[in-house]
C-alpha cells in the first residue's frame, strides 16, 4: 500500500472498494496487525492496535470455514474465549444471536450438517460474538441468498445503532451504497478517493440522467462527453460532461420519440468506480 | 486462560474426541491384551507339545531315578518296574501307535553293557527328542552303574560346580539381563512408533486451519505461533493420555497374566517349560528407567513435532505433508537402528557420541540409561542439546507459519521461506 490514510467513524459504516489485487485485503490485514507496514500505523480510539486492541475486533474474512466436525457451540464458544469471553457469557451471547438468525434448532449441529447459507451465518455470529468496537467484513454477502442478505444487512444495521465501527469491503455497489456512509476507493495500492459518499455524490461534477430508451438514441452524439448504459428494465443512463444542460438533453430526446421516464440523479457508486477503475486495472 | 492453553484444550478434546482416536486407542488396547494373551497362550501350546513317553524300568529304584530325570520337559508315565530287554511289549506298541504316548522308552540292564536304552518314538517331534534324552539319562546311567562304588570320579565329572556370577550390576542373574533387555527394546518400539505417530499429527494439524480456512477467521485474535505452539502442545498432551491408557492396559494385564503365570507355573511345573522369569520382568523395569522414558518422549515428540509443524507450516495441502513428513522420517529410523544396535554394547563410543545428538538423542540415549550406567554429564548434555534444538525448531516452524498461514496454492519460494526466517519474530 502506498500512502493509504482512512478513518473509520464508531456507529457508521465505511466502504472500502477495489479491484481484485488492488490491496484492500492487505489493508485489512494491517489494520488487523496480521501483517506490518514498512511505515505508517495503525490507531484505534487514540490508541497503537496491538495484540490486546486486536483481540477485541471482529473479522469476517472472505476466504472462511469452520472445523467441519466440531460442534458448532463448540467452535463458537472457543472464537468467543479467544476473543476473551467468558464461557457463560459467550453461551447466553450466542443464545441470542442464533435466535435472532433463526438458527436456535442447529445449536447442537456440525458445519457439515449445515446449508451453506448456515454455516455463513455461524461464521458472521463467530465474528460479532464477542462485541467488536470495530467490526471488519470481507466480502460479506458472498454465498448468501437475498433473504439472508437482508438478514445480515439488518444485523449490521443494528451493530452501527449500537456504536459500533464497521469495515466493509465488498465487490456488492449495491449494498455498499445503501450501507456507508464512508467510502475510499483503491486502487493498484493507492486510495483515488475517500470520504464521506453523499459529499463525494454531490460534489460530482458530472450530471446524470435516467430516462426512457428511445428506438432511436443517436440524438446524444450532439453532445459532446455523453455516455449511455441501458439498463433490463427499458431506462437508459446517460453521463453528461458537466457543461451540459440537462434541459437541452430532454428537449432532443422529445424529439426523437415518447419519453415517459426523465430524472436527473447523482452519480451511483458504480459510476463512480468506473469513473477511478479502469478495465485493464481489474486482476480478476 | 491464555491463548495458548485454550487452542491447546480445543485441540486435546476435539482429537480425543475423535473417531481416529477412539478406535486407535480401542485397539491399541486390543492389541496390547492379546499379545499378553498370546505369552500365556504361547506356554499353554508350550504345554500342549510335551512329548509324554511310556517308561519301562528294570527296578523300582532306577526307573524313579529315570522318571525324575526326565520330567523337566516330557511327561512321563511309569509302566512297569520289570525290562528284560530292548524288545517293546506289543500292547505298549499298540498304545504308541495309537498316540496313548507319543514314544516308549524302555530302560534294561544288559549283562555286558551295564544299564541301556531302548527308544520307541511315534511321532518325528518326538524323535528329534532323543538327543535331548540322551543327555538327561546320562546321569541316570553314570548312578546306575557305579551303585555302591565310593562316589565315582564319573560322577564328579558329570557334577561339576558351574556357577554363573555376572558383573553387570545392574542385573541381579542373566535372565534377568535378557528380559531387561526385551522389555528396553518393546519401550524402544512403543517411543519410535509413538514419536512417529504423533508427529505426524503435529505436520497435518499444523495445516488444518489453513485447510478449512478456519485460520482466516482466528488470526484476528490468534498470533500464528501461539496457534502453532496450542497445536503441539494439545497433541503432546493427547499423545501422553494415549500413551498413559496403553501403559495402564499392559500393566493391568501384567498383573493379570503374572496371576496366571504364577498358578501355572505350579500347576504345570511337572510337564511344562514355563519361563519363570516373565511374570518376574515388571519388577525388573526400575523406576528411573520409566522416568527417562518420559523425558525422552517428550523430548523426541516435541523434536519431531516442531520440525514437522515447520514443513506443515510450508505446505498447504494435507498431501504435500505427507511428503516431507516422509524424508524427515529418516533420523528417526536412523536413531531407531542405532539403539537396536546400542542394546548389545551400550558403551560403544560411536554409540556415546550419536547418543548425544539432538533427533537422535531421545532414542539412542534413552536405550543406553536403560541397560548401562551412563555418566550424569552425558545426560545431561543430550537433554540440553535436545532442549536448544527444540528451541530453535519452534522459532523456525513459528517465522514460516506466520508467513504460510495466509498463503494458499502456491508453496514458499526459497527466497520468500529465506526472507521469513530472517525477520524479527
Amino acid at each position: 500500500m502506498d500512502g493509504l490514510s482512512l478513518v473509520a467513524e464508531p456507529g457508521s459504516v465505511f466502504g472500502l472498494l477495489g479491484p481484485n489485487g488492488a490491496g484492500k485485503t492487505t489493508t485489512i490485514r494491517m489494520i488487523l496487525d496480521i501483517l506490518q507496514p514498512d511505515s505508517g500505523e495503525v490507531r484505534w480510539a487514540g490508541r497503537r492496535v496491538d495484540a490486546d486492541l486486536r483481540r477485541t475486533f471482529g473479522y469476517l474474512p472472505e476466504e472462511r470455514g469452520l472445523y467441519p466436525k466440531d460442534k458448532i457451540t463448540d467452535q463458537l464458544l472457543f472464537f468467543g474465549r479467544l476473543h476473551g469471553m467468558q464461557t457463560a457469557d459467550a453461551r447466553a451471547r450466542m443464545a441470542q444471536l442464533f435466535e435472532a438468525f433463526g438458527l436456535t434448532e442447529k445449536l447442537s449441529s456440525k458445519p457439515i450438517e449445515l446449508s451453506k447459507g448456515n454455516q455463513q451465518k455461524v461464521q458472521f455470529i463467530a465474528a460479532i460474538l464477542h462485541r467488536p468496537p470495530l467490526l471488519v467484513l470481507d466480502e460479506p454477502f458472498s454465498g448468501f441468498d437475498p433473504i439472508n442478505v437482508e438478514v445480515v444487512k439488518g444485523a449490521v444495521r443494528e451493530l452501527v445503532a449500537g456504536g459500533t465501527a464497521v469495515l466493509l469491503s465488498s465487490h456488492r455497489m449495491e449494498q455498499v451504497e445503501e450501507l456507508c456512509q464512508q467510502i475510499c476507493i483503491i486502487d493498484r495500492s493507492r486510495a483515488v478517493v475517500s470520504g464521506d459518499l453523499r459529499e463525494i455524490k454531490r460534489s460530482w461534477p458530472d450530471r446524470f440522467v435516467h430516462m426512457t430508451a428511445l428506438a432511436d438514441m443517436t440524438f446524444l452524439d450532439r453532445f459532446p462527453g455523453a455516455a449511455a448504459r441501458t439498463g433490463g428494465d427499458g431506462v437508459v443512463a446517460i453521463k453528461l460532461a458537466p457543461q451540459t444542460d440537462p434541459a437541452e438533453l430532454l428537449r432532443a430526446a422529445v424529439g426523437c420519440g415518447p419519453v415517459d421516464h426523465f430524472e436527473i440523479v447523482e452519480p451511483s457508486l458504480t459510476d463512480i468506480y468506473l469513473h477511478y477503475v479502469k478495465p485493464e486495472d481489474s486482476a480478476a | 486462560m491464555s491463548t495458548v492453553g485454550i487452542i491447546a484444550i480445543r485441540e486435546y478434546l476435539s482429537r480425543l474426541r475423535s473417531r481416529g482416536f477412539i478406535v486407535g486407542t480401542i485397539l491399541g488396547i486390543a492389541g496390547i491384551v492379546s499379545l499378553s494373551f498370546l505369552a500365556a497362550i504361547g506356554s499353554m501350546l508350550a504345554g500342549l507339545f510335551v512329548t509324554s513317553i511310556a517308561l519301562v524300568g528294570p527296578d523300582r529304584q532306577t526307573t524313579e531315578a529315570i522318571a525324575q530325570q526326565l520330567r523337566d520337559g516330557h511327561k512321563v508315565v511309569v509302566q512297569s518296574y520289570a525290562s528284560t530287554g530292548a524288545q517293546i511289549a506289543p500292547s505298549l506298541k499298540a498304545d504308541v501307535l495309537k498316540g496313548t504316548y507319543d514314544a516308549a522308552l524302555i530302560a534294561y540292564r544288559d549283562p555286558k553293557a551295564g544299564l541301556s536304552f531302548a527308544y520307541y518314538p511315534a511321532k518325528s517331534s518326538s524323535l528329534q527328542d532323543q538327543q535331548a534324552l540322551r543327555q538327561a539319562l546320562l546321569k541316570t546311567v553314570v548312578a546306575a552303574d557305579f551303585k555302591g562304588t565310593s562316589l565315582s570320579s564319573a560322577q564328579r565329572v558329570l557334577d561339576f560346580p558351574f556357577a554363573t556370577t555376572d558383573l553387570n550390576p545392574r542385573y541381579r542373574n542373566a535372565s534377568e539381563a535378557v528380559m531387561a533387555q526385551a522389555l528396553v527394546y518393546f519401550l524402544l518400539l512403543l517411543l519410535y512408533v509413538a514419536v512417529i505417530m504423533y508427529g505426524v499429527y503435529v505436520g497435518q494439524g499444523v495445516i488444518e486451519e489453513k485447510s478449512n480456512r478456519v485460520m482466516e477467521l482466528m488470526i484476528g485474535a490468534v498470533r500464528p505461533a501461539q496457534l502453532l505452539a496450542g497445536k503441539i502442545v494439545g497433541i503432546g498432551a493427547l499423545a501422553l493420555t494415549q500413551m498413559l491408557i496403553f501403559a495402564a492396559a499392559a500393566a493391568s494385564m501384567l498383573v493379570l497374566v503374572g496371576l496366571h503365570y504364577a498358578t501355572s507355573v505350579e500347576s504345570l511345573n511337572a510337564t511344562a517349560p514355563i519361563p519363570r522369569g516373565a511374570p518376574l520382568a515388571v519388577a525388573t523395569v526400575p523406576a528411573s528407567t520409566l522416568a527417562y522414558l518420559l523425558v525422552f518422549f517428550l523430548l523426541g515428540f516435541f523434536s519431531y513435532a516442531t520440525l514437522m509443524a515447520g514443513v506443515g507450516a510450508l505446505s498447504s495441502k494435507a498431501e504435500d505433508v505427507q511428503q516431507s513428513n516422509g524424508l524427515l522420517v529418516g533420523p528417526i529410523v536412523l536413531a531407531y537402528l542405532l539403539s537396536i544396535f546400542a542394546l548389545q554394547d551400550p558403551d560403544k563410543p560411536l554409540f556415546v557420541w550419536a547418543s548425544l545428538v539432538p533427533l537422535v538423542s531421545p532414542m539412542l540415549m534413552f536405550t543406553r540409561v536403560a541397560t548401562s550406567t551412563v555418566p550424569a554429564w552425558q545426560i545431561a548434555t543430550a537433554i540440553l542439546l535436545s532442549l536448544v534444538c527444540i528451541w530453535g525448531f519452534t522459532r523456525i516452524a513459528a517465522k514460516l507459519y506466520r508467513v504460510g498461514v495466509l498463503m494458499y496454492g502456491k508453496p514458499l519460494s526459497p527466497k520468500e521461506i529465506w526472507r521469513a526466517l530472517r525477520a524479527p519474530a
